[in-house]
């Protein structure tokens, strides 16, 4: 006995060890070359933070449930530009010269004006802004809009979108606090359609050193690589803290969480909370759990159903509203697709035969109720989302009508579980529709939508395939479909849409081509009249609206879930990529 | 080695036959299948990464971006070596592993070890404690089922055995998560947390960690109960009725005696190799747990990296798992022939 019990005792004592050592070890690394994080790891700030909400509320402390862990912070960087950097990480630390309200509206933030012009845009930053830099105070100066600037348009840095970051081509400083772009009036040749020059001013100017990117701090930066800073903290070359927000990163561990605390160099309001924490719980049942049993005092979750189970409960409140996604099919128009789909009239029929507020209901009618439908395909949400595309809402008889008046073979009325389909000039009327698989809205939209055009002997072959590398690395840029749904991810302004409605564009996948419609989105591109500007875009939308370019679904709804006693938060619900944090100086007990 | 040969050896007497080959089968049988790992380590390897590399492409999502500009694409491309052959890539890989400790993720672009140093950690503490308590409670039970066979506690632990088997892991995970949270809700008595890992200040074995641990332990831990329990009431009847436990209760020693000095001590054998094989089982098992309870472990990292087709990521994870399952199969047979003389090594 004496010898098996040894060596059980003996094996698990040297893996328990194993364990121990490397759990109590465990410590963010450093992504500053040279340099590591100076501040604590969340396992001992967490240890400080009073387990109930009566105690978090005493000591001025929230927590929030963070859905995803963070690939790093520099969401400029294309793998890290994701919604919950920004939330957590950057939105509260890093201001930019606007910041995007929850009704998609732009105000000035960190920058104290702003005038542009045809051959130039003038920036001037706040007397008031400071960096926090680990307890130092440093003004915010017009070298981080240059250092900014450099770090978007070199091409060693694999940016997220420098879409009119190109168009500037110098610059001009003036005292600390202010800087002159001069936007470029030529371009080296095979630059641009290398897509690293352009010239002309950019409209979307406002979009500039703005909403989630922000100004990044060039003292703090130096000597740092673009592609590799940031990894696990918003913080200098030294390792330590950096902010020009009302809060700065104080620490962050992967996998558990990070915490916030109050910055006192900012310029806006003190923040009435000492310190948010956020607390990494990927599961959305979890989420619900930990919301319901009180572990934590705010959740932002994907739109799932079980999330129902929150609403209406006694203590919270529950906001959902329509974020900037666009959910939408594509019809192919050109090559290899099917011809019939250049006919206007089939994709009408199509348009027509879409219940798509049945969809909605099927999908999101006990977390969202009263969702719209997507109407517009520059503008999702907001004032300027002018309905163009609802001429094309569910009719079933008037698509019928339409395929009667071109078509033979199919089906006087519609017809549940009908098998007769439309012949159209000896072409049957039978399509090819792709979309991602594992996506259990997909795999609803589908169903329902056969089933919808079915009855109106229109025929839809379903394929479902992986998104990577099939449906977005080899489909879709072969144009081999004939319809696929997915989505665009939006915002509040339309600029970036281009290279999906342009004429041969490299995003164009359904091959749509309307020189009308390129001309007004060039003209909303360079025009700085904000109102000429959205009329060239509201044109354009309707254009393609009558058009049928795509059938736009819905906008999948965001979701904001906190404590009743939780105060300020009663905006929050931002669907821009700014989120839920925007406003965080706001929140209080 | 056994006392009298190390008397023999003490007082300078040559080694028998017998002795000898106690010792040096030992050694050669474990060189032997370190040896054998390695080509399958290596085809594995080369297997799995071929199939994730057809299954996800870190430019794809990218794509999904109208924002992101070609050149982004481009350098990713560039960085990844995804215009390369899959065998090119793989010798990146290979080379990335002995000289950058599994390299550095794709994505990120930061080192992948010490995030698997981390999660193992992790995962490591969970699974240890739910094996230990698994061990321990199956053991106990199936004694106690074995001596009292077809008794009222025989029947319960059978029926609960067959329960635990028949659980899906997630179903169970869940159903703790409300239970505990209803719990709370009624009586405002926090017992459990039902996410996160958050381990306290004090360190890692703290109330505050195990309170957040405790319920993927018993998650874990009730497929493992019911697993040990049945082999070991199995194991122990099959000793029970051998000649020599016979022989035991002829001579006149206590029940005590011959179940925990004879019976007991040959019974767990086999639940020691199927302890140390469910070891590495488990590291696949705990990929649903860790989900459900969004804990930072090996099993949730390996998700999250696929979702992202993090290649090297997931290479990583995959390599780590087949060598602990690799050493922990080589401990199992190894304890097994080193606890059961009879068993030879070939």
């Amino acid at each position: 006995m004496h010898r098996s019990v040894w060596i059980l005792a003996g094996v698990g004592a040297a893996v328990m060890l194993f364990a121990a050592s490397a759990t109590a070890t465990t410590k963010a690394a450093g992504s500053a070359r040279g340099a590591t994080l100076a501040a604590a790891p969340f396992a001992q700030s967490w240890a400080d933070v009073p387990k109930t909400a009566a105690a978090r509320k005493a000591k001025s402390v929230l927590v929030f449930g963070a859905e995803q862990d963070v690939a790093g912070f520099n969401i400029l960087d294309a793998n890290e530009n994701a919604l919950w950097a920004s939330i957590t990480g950057v939105e509260p630390t890093i201001r930019g010269i606007y910041i995007i309200d929850n009704k998609g509206d732009y105000h000035l933030d960190l920058g104290s004006s702003v005038v542009a012009t045809k051959t130039s845009l003038t920036i001037t930053i706040r007397p008031d802004a400071n960096w926090y830099w680990g307890g130092k105070k440093l003004p915010v100066t017009n070298k981080d809009l240059v250092y900014t600037w450099q770090q978007q348009i070199d091409p060693k840095n694999q940016v997220a979108g420098n879409t009119g970051y190109i168009n500037i081509g110098s610059y001009k400083l003036k005292g600390t606090k202010t800087v002159t772009f001069f936007w470029n009036t030529t371009c080296p040749a095979g630059t641009e359609a290398a897509g690293t020059c352009a010239t002309g001013p950019f409209a979307d100017y406002r979009d500039l050193f703005s909403g989630a990117a922000g100004v990044m701090p060039s003292a703090a930066l130096a000597g740092l690589d673009f592609n590799t800073y940031w990894a696990d903290c918003v913080c200098g070359n030294d390792g330590k803290p950096i902010s020009d927000g009302p809060f700065y990163l104080s620490n962050y561990t992967k996998g558990q969480g990070e915490t916030l605390k109050a910055n006192p160099f900012w310029y806006g309001a003190k923040p009435a909370l000492k310190e948010v924490d956020f607390k990494i719980i990927t599961d959305t049942n979890s989420e619900i759990q930990a919301m319901r049993g009180g572990e934590v005092d705010a959740i932002y979750p994907s739109p799932q159903t079980a999330l129902s189970e929150l609403k209406g409960q006694t203590g919270l409140v529950y906001s959902s509203i329509p974020g900037f996604t666009q959910e939408h099919w594509d019809i192919n128009v050109g090559d290899p697709g099917n011809p019939l789909l250049r006919q206007a009239w089939m994709r009408q029929a199509i348009a027509m035969g879409m219940d798509r507020h049945s969809l909605i209901q099927a999908l999101y009618g006990q977390i969202a109720p009263g969702l719209p439908p997507l109407n517009n395909l520059e503008y999702e949400i907001g004032t300027n989302a002018i309905p163009q595309f609802a001429k094309w809402s569910f009719a079933p008889k008037k698509a019928l009508a339409l395929l009667k008046a071109h078509c033979s073979g199919g089906p006087s009325v519609p017809t549940r579980n009908n098998t007769s389909y439309w012949t159209c000039g000896g072409a049957k009327a039978s399509f090819n529709f792709y979309t991602t698989a594992g996506n259990q809205r997909r795999q609803t939209s589908a169903a329902i939508f056969a089933q919808q055009l079915g009855a109106i002997g229109i025929q839809l072959n379903v394929n479902f395939e992986p998104a990577n590398p099939n449906f977005f690395g080899t489909r879709l840029p072969a144009h081999n479909f004939d319809l696929a749904e997915y989505a665009w991810s939006g915002g509040p302004d339309p600029s970036g849409f281009d290279s999906i409605y342009e004429c041969g564009q490299g995003q164009n996948y359904k091959q749509y081509c309307n020189k009308q419609v390129d001309a007004l989105i060039h003209a909303g591109d360079s025009e700085l009249n904000a109102t000429t500007r959205t009329a060239d875009y509201e044109k354009a939308a309707a254009i393609m609206a009558n058009d049928v370019a795509v059938i736009p679904l819905y906008s999948p709804p965001n979701i904001l879930v906190h404590k009743s006693a939780v105060q300020g938060m009663q905006d929050s619900n931002n669907p821009t990529q700014e989120g839920p944090t925007w406003n965080i100086e706001q929140w209080h007990w | 080695m056994t006392r009298r040969a190390r008397r023999r050896k003490a007082a300078g007497a040559p080694q028998t036959y017998a002795e000898k080959d106690e010792r040096e089968p030992v050694l050669t049988y474990i060189a032997r299948r370190i040896l054998y790992s390695i080509p399958v380590l290596i085809l594995s390897t080369f297997l799995v990464f071929v199939f994730v590399s057809y299954a996800g492409n870190p430019v794809a999502t990218l794509r999904g971006n109208p924002r992101i500009s070609q050149n982004t694409i481009h350098l990713v491309e560039l960085q990844n070596h995804l215009n390369d052959n899959v065998i090119v890539r793989y010798g990146y890989w290979v080379r990335d592993v002995f000289t950058h400790k599994l390299g550095n993720s794709l994505i990120t672009l930061q080192p992948i070890w010490p995030d698997i140093t981390r999660t193992l950690g992790h995962t490591a503490q969970v699974i240890i404690i739910s094996e230990t308590l698994a061990i321990v409670l199956g053991v106990i039970i199936g004694i106690y089922s074995a001596i009292r066979q077809y008794s009222v506690f025989d029947y319960i632990a059978t029926s609960f055995s067959f329960l635990g088997f028949a659980m899906p892991t997630f179903w169970l995970a869940l159903l703790l998560q409300i239970l505990f949270v209803d719990i709370y809700l009624k009586w405002n008595i926090r017992i459990f947390y039902t996410a996160g890992l958050n381990s306290p200040g004090q360190g890692t074995w703290s109330i505050d960690r195990l309170q957040h641990i405790a319920l993927p332990v018993i998650t874990l831990c009730i497929v493992s109960l019911a697993l040990y329990s049945r082999y070991m009431r199995a194991s122990m009847l099959d000793v029970i009725n051998t000649d020599y436990v016979r022989t035991a209760r002829a001579k006149g020693l206590s029940e005590w005696h011959v179940i925990m000095r004879h019976v007991f001590r040959n019974a767990l054998i086999p639940i020691v190799t199927i302890a140390a094989l469910n070891i590495g089982g488990l590291l696949s098992g705990v990929i649903i747990t860790e989900t459900v309870f969004s804990l930072d472990g090996i099993g949730f990292y390996f998700v999250q990296r696929l979702q992202s087709a993090d290649l090297y990521a997931v290479m990583a994870y995959l390599v780590v798992t087949a060598v602990i399952i690799i050493v922990f199969n080589l401990i199992a047979d190894v304890l097994y022939g080193y606890l059961d003389p009879r068993i030879r090594y070939d």
